[in-house]
Parts: structure tokens; sequence; C-alpha cells
């Protein structure tokens, strides 16, 4: 199924891009798909210290990903 | 009401005037220092997640709103580069009494620097740069993993 992950901050450098749609396998979850990006880009954050974000709205890491969800890996935040 | 801006935030522009019952207006300015844990800073780059970024910060002025005895509450946030003295954060709370404003100010500083999806680059005058991460909660011992801890 296709999906958009947008990249912002230290993921979108390292990513080289800000988002980017992508088809994958029905079944995988947040983690999967940030275990299978941080593979792919060298990211240096870990799991426990990104939080999850699909459509704008901040989810649990476990759910599953549906068609068309826009996703966004949230590095720590530091507004203010 | 929580915005975002690009461009410089004017603070004589954003009061509200019509409010006849406040007593008292507690105002934050966040500005950009020069110096962060002995570095010397030249500038920092803000850069937000923005249809979320509003979400979630209308979503803290609204808690503000049910948690203080207040009137009403403001705030703006910059992104892009700002450079020493820029305003990156401006707050503004009206309530009949001054407790009630204080104490809401603090609350809505202290929950966009954790929950909003904003981010910050430092530029640091030896010329390295940094993504800074939440210094609210390591200064309040909170670890990442517990960073949005409104998140059920």
């Amino acid at each position: 199924m296709k999906i958009k992950v947008r990249y912002f901050a230290s993921l979108r450098e390292k990513a080289g891009k800000s988002q980017e749609e992508m088809t994958i396998q029905t079944g995988k979850d947040l983690s999967d798909l940030y275990r299978a990006l941080r593979l792919k880009y060298d990211f240096s954050l870990a799991e426990n210290e990104i939080k999850y974000s699909v459509n704008n709205e901040y989810v649990e890491p476990n759910i599953p990903i549906n068609e068309n969800d826009v996703i966004v890996f949230i590095p720590p935040v530091a507004g203010g | 009401m929580f915005r975002m801006t690009q461009t410089p935030i004017k603070v004589h522009d954003l009061f509200d005037t019509t409010l006849d019952q406040v007593g008292g207006i507690v105002t934050f300015e966040g500005r950009v220092r020069n110096d962060n844990h002995g570095r010397r800073v030249e500038k920092l780059e803000y850069e937000a997640f923005p249809e979320m970024a509003e979400t979630e910060g209308n979503k803290i002025i609204q808690e503000a709103m049910s948690k203080f005895a207040i009137e009403g509450a403001y705030c703006v946030h910059r992104t892009g580069v700002l450079v020493i003295r820029d305003i990156a954060i401006w707050i503004v709370v009206y309530a009949k009494h001054r407790e009630a404003a204080y104490r809401a100010s603090e609350y809505i500083i202290d929950q966009v620097k954790t929950r909003v999806p904003i981010w910050k680059k430092e530029y640091y005058v030896d010329g390295q740069t940094d993504w800074v991460k939440c210094l609210a909660c390591a200064a309040k011992g909170i670890p990442h993993h517990d960073h949005f801890h409104h998140v059920k």
C-alpha cells in the first residue's frame, strides 16, 4: 500500500528530502517503518527518542499503518 | 489562539484592548540569547511541522482556558532564522486577577516546549551547528521517552 512520509529537522537533513511516497507491506506498524528508514538513512535518533504522528495527530508507535497515511517521525522538540 | 509566523513578532500590535473585565495581563517574551550551556550562539533556526504545531498549540491554549480562571490567552511562535535578541515566542494571558494569569502563562510555555512540533538549530560562533533537544524536559529531569507525556 502507498503512504507518504514527511521529514523535519535532523531527520530531514539526514534523509536529504522533506517527504517521499513509498509502498510498504500491509501489517507493518510505525516502529517497523522507523527501524527500516533508520537503517536506510542512518538516523541517529533511537526509537525511544522520537514520537509518531499520523495524519497530523500524535499516535502510539504500535498502531498499524493504513493506505494513504501521512506519517511524521517527531524528533525531540525544542520550541520556545 | 496559537499561531506560527515567519515574520518578526510585533508585540504592541498583539494586545487585545477590548477586554473590560480584565484586571491583570501577564506576558512572556522568549528571546534568542547569545549563549547556550557555555557555547556562544550566533543565530538560531526554528523549523516547524506547521499543520500540527498550530493544532497542538491551540489545544494548549484551550487547556489553559479550562484549567485557570483566565479571560483569554494568545501565543505566537516564530520560525526561520532568528538572530540574538529576536523574539522567538510571545505569550499574553488576560485574567481578572494576576495569580491565574501567571500560572496560565507558565503552563502555556512549559507545554509548548514539550509538545509542539518545533525544532531549533543553533549556529555557534565557532561555525558548528546542533539541533537542540528539549531543554525544558532536561531541566526538569524528564527523559526523552516521556517527551510527549500527554499521549495516551
